[in-house]
């Protein structure tokens, strides 16, 4: 069964990949490296790649909308998006949090409202 | 030095062919239990009143718990209840904000969820580890 990731996927010592590169110190998939194992199609149902055979096509059974959604939340996920700040995201207020976990301004930022005790 | 921020967290598992894909939903997380074993190494002439310790070379890796919103039609969140229903060891990752990725493997997992009128339905996953943390040394 084959996929084919959408995104940089960080790889567990367990991964052996030709197309495997060397990040900060982790191992990293590349765009577009195809994979080949039993249980990768859960990297198309967790939003991590696509279908790259019938195989994987058929055990997803997801639309074209599905695979989206799926892979916009694993986009949050990996950021560390907080359950509270997911519309925030959607909406592009934020890109996800700097390391003192301050909003990282995205292009529709709204600033905060300083006289919300709230 | 560093105050490590929780928010921004970030805890992976190994699905499929050693690709790391992100739990979501997590609320808390916690490591607790990694202790050094140690033996009473007392003796009958053992000088003083003190009890005698030492090493035995062993080290008990602890566990990894976390608390998350549960939504039980989430592919991320079914990949952790398949793994109580089948028992398998899988590999995870908890990277700090701004800190480098810690790395385990989960031996077996104990998963439970419950709901509060007043929250949102919650599951609460404890992971023992196989060996220990990779701890950023």
């Amino acid at each position: 069964m084959k996929v084919k990731f959408i995104r940089e996927v960080a790889a567990f010592a367990s991964a052996d990949h030709p197309d495997l590169f060397e990040r900060d110190g982790r191992r990293w998939f590349p765009v577009g490296a195809i994979m080949e194992d039993p249980r990768a199609v859960n990297h198309v149902i967790l939003g991590n790649a696509v279908p790259a055979d019938e195989e994987c096509e058929i055990a997803a059974n997801m639309t074209p909308e599905k695979m989206k959604t799926a892979q916009a939340a694993q986009e949050m996920a990996l950021k560390g998006i907080e359950p509270e700040d997911r519309q925030r995201y959607r909406n592009g207020e934020i890109l996800g949090y700097d390391e003192d976990g301050n909003d990282i301004p995205g292009p529709n930022w709204i600033e905060p409202d300083d006289t919300d005790d709230d | 030095m560093a105050k490590m921020q929780t928010k921004g967290a970030v805890l992976t598992y190994d699905a499929g062919g050693g690709g790391a894909a992100a739990v979501a939903q997590i609320v808390s997380f916690s490591h607790s239990g990694a202790e050094t074993e140690t033996y009473d190494a007392t003796t009958i002439d053992t000088s003083g009143s003190g009890r005698e310790y030492l090493a035995s070379g062993f080290t008990e890796g602890g566990t990894f718990d976390f608390t998350l919103f549960f939504d039980s039609e989430l592919a991320g969140h079914k990949l952790l209840t398949a793994d109580v229903t089948t028992p398998a060891e899988r590999d995870y990752s908890i990277q700090l904000s701004g800190g480098t990725a810690m790395a385990f493997t989960a031996a077996g997992i104990s998963f439970g969820f419950q709901g509060d009128m007043a929250d949102g339905v919650k599951a609460d996953v404890s992971l023992k580890l196989d060996q220990l943390m990779t701890y950023t040394t």
